[in-house]
């Protein structure tokens, strides 16, 4: 019964931040009236205001920073900032001034603040040349990243890439997990809850309560660095299998296309089948599949290509450049090459977890190419 | 003072209708003037109230229109059992009202400045508004004083006041209401003891409110007579007058009456 009732402090948490965002507003909003009141009612405000300073730095009140002691959060979700944008906040705080303090947080080992909102605003007063920036501190929270990330989680401008790499780090950050493997985990995890068929019990757990979630995990067979990347995807309400399929591959792809995101807002899918243009799909050399796909990303961010126009122009130069190499059955050494390596790396495991319908088949063809092998070469030694 | 009081839910179902013209009634039998506004297309209080389907004309949405001179478009209800009571009525018009308002200068401020310019003499403004979180219900925070919220004790219906409550705090901000429409509480509805599930939610819904600093009223029973009150346009008072859910909206009405006469919101 109790088993059946959910966890509605989840269904709060977005309204409480709201409230939260709220409530800064109107301590911000109280804060700018009372330096206001002062400047008004104060024969000599410069001093008034130097000790109200002082009294609002231990409140956590409005302050002036130097832009040259701030640093930006090493463990910002974003990691994007166009250029566009950048000019056009410059822009802003060129005609209308800075509206908003930005929050920053004092740091034990840094010898900057760190910022914690406002990286775009601190950004376009550097190219602006101000000196300083207007600025309120808080205390660093105990879960800061965590608190940045679901902030922008939930933000729909967050690019797959950034995302992708976000929730890595949270991953690493609460599992303890070397970030560089955890894609490979989950991937390992997803594909063998698929064979399975358990991947439906899985995303089912997304909206359980956070206990519930653990021990439905236990359910799954999985080992210590499964589980943990799991709970971790399924505490933050993402579905594993989704980040699995198409934020965790943005993690994995070219330099090239990395930069294309970032700079030129290049989308997360279309970065995906740009990603398909390389040396050998296209049957060139790295240096000029390289160039290969930079004008094609060229083309796409000029044309503002859709993701579908996009895949249309990737699989136009890929007919393009098959064209022009040689076919495949021409180059039989290569391609039995390739086979042999694959065959290989069909594991004892792969075999053993695989349903025995699919080995009877794995056995059919063998047999038959066996077979013509077999006598290929008595002919040939006759 | 004047309470303006919205009755917001984005779930259908969730009883607004049935607590506007309950508390509507409760007022109105103790001399307080109320004015009932609905704001929903559907027109749910004009079956509430037993009245006709009004021309579109005599809606609310002739009062949102630019031509509008201040002959507010009221009928009055439960004659002769009151002469205190009277409903602003909503229709399909509304539905039209929704779009323009959208591309309207003043928008969102729309109903707030009507009030303004032409005010109603009521102590108690109710509005009642559709089931969604769209242009229409918008109108009612820059015009409210106070905020009920009426919820299901069904996971449905609490998740959709919690994504309610975020929309409030995000539009008053943005709306840079001063001061914003205070959340009188949440009214859990359709309360049926012998579910379990009903039960467990009541217990949990507190704590989750008090943390925002929200009360929660005691609840609303569930029963088929406030629907049979419904279809013949009465309050459950007029409808059977010794059914015990009819003392279940005293403890709200008394607080909205203690507003009234003192200006000041003192909880329980």
């Amino acid at each position: 019964m109790s088993r059946k009732t959910p966890d509605i402090s989840n269904y709060f948490s977005a309204a409480r931040r709201e409230l939260e965002l709220s409530d800064a507003d109107a301590e911000i909003q109280r804060l700018k009236e009372e330096i206001e009141q002062l400047r008004i009612s104060q024969s000599s405000p410069e001093a008034q205001l130097t000790q109200l300073r002082e009294q609002l730095q231990k409140q956590s009140g409005i302050l002036s920073i130097p832009v040259d002691q701030i640093q930006p959060n090493p463990n910002q979700p974003r990691q994007t900032f166009l250029q566009a944008s950048i000019e056009s906040m410059s822009r802003s705080l060129a005609t209308e001034g800075q509206l908003e303090p930005i929050i920053l947080i004092p740091k034990e080992n840094e010898e900057k603040l760190v910022i914690f909102d406002g990286e775009r605003r601190w950004r376009g007063a550097v190219q602006l040349g101000w000196k300083t920036l207007q600025a309120v501190m808080i205390q660093e929270p105990e879960a800061l990243h965590r608190k940045a990330l679901l902030t922008s989680l939930h933000r729909e401008d967050l690019n797959a890439l950034d995302k992708a790499e976000a929730i890595a780090r949270e991953i690493a950050f609460v599992a303890g997990l070397d970030f560089q493997n955890i894609p490979r985990i989950l991937a390992r995890a997803m594909r063998r809850l698929k064979r399975q068929k358990q991947a439906a019990a899985l995303s089912a757990l997304i909206a359980l309560p956070v206990s519930e979630q653990k021990s439905g995990l236990t359910e799954l067979s999985l080992d210590e660095a499964e589980t943990a990347v799991l709970e971790v995807l399924l505490d933050l309400q993402l579905n594993p299998a989704s980040i699995d399929a198409n934020i965790f591959p943005m993690l994995s792809i070219a330099d090239d296309l990395k930069k294309a995101i970032r700079e030129q807002g290049l989308s997360g899918p279309s970065a995906i089948a740009l990603q398909t243009l390389n040396a050998k799909n296209l049957g060139l050399s790295e240096s000029r599949a390289r160039s290969v796909r930079m004008k094609a990303i060229a083309l796409v961010i000029e044309e503002n290509l859709s993701v579908a126009d996009t895949r249309q122009l990737v699989a136009t130069i890929r007919a393009k450049y098959k064209q022009s190499t040689p076919s495949p059955s021409g180059d039989g050494v290569k391609q039995i090459q390739a086979i042999s390596t694959d065959l290989q790396k069909l594991s004892p495991e792969i075999l053993h977890e695989v349903h025995p319908d699919r080995l009877v088949e794995l056995r059919q063809v063998l047999q038959e190419k066996l077979a013509q092998i077999q006598s290929l070469l008595e002919r040939r030694n006759e | 003072m004047q309470i303006r009081l919205a009755i917001l839910s984005n779930a259908g179902g969730s009883g607004k209708t049935t607590l506007s013209v309950h508390l509507a009634y409760a007022l109105g039998v103790k001399r307080f003037r109320v004015t009932l506004v609905d704001l929903d297309p559907q027109g749910s209080l004009t079956l509430f109230c037993g009245l006709e389907t009004p021309e579109p004309s005599a809606t609310l949405a002739a009062v949102l229109r630019d031509e509008f001179q201040g002959n507010w478009p009221r009928q009055s209800c439960w004659n002769p059992h009151t002469d205190k009571i009277e409903v602003v009525q909503g229709g399909m018009a509304l539905t039209q009202t929704a779009d323009e308002l959208v591309l309207h200068k003043r928008g969102a401020y729309l109903l707030a400045d009507r009030l303004q310019d032409y005010p109603l003499e009521s102590d108690l403004i109710i509005f009642d508004s559709p089931a969604t979180l769209g242009p229409l219900p918008l109108l009612t925070l820059p015009a409210a004083t106070h905020l009920l919220i009426p919820v299901q004790l069904e996971p449905k219906s609490i998740q959709g006041a919690a994504h309610l409550l975020e929309w409030y705090y995000y539009n008053c901000r943005q709306l840079r209401l001063k001061p914003i429409p205070e959340i009188l509480g949440f009214v859990p509805n359709q309360y049926d003891a012998r579910r379990a599930a009903h039960r467990n939610l009541l217990e949990a819904l507190p704590a989750q409110l008090e943390s925002m600093n929200i009360q929660a009223f005691g609840v609303i029973r569930d029963s088929a007579e406030f629907v049979n009150a419904s279809a013949v346009g009465l309050p459950i008072h007029l409808y059977r007058p010794a059914h015990p859910a009819r003392t279940d909206f005293d403890a709200i009405a008394k607080q909205l009456m203690q507003i009234i006469k003192t200006g000041s919101n003192s909880r329980p």
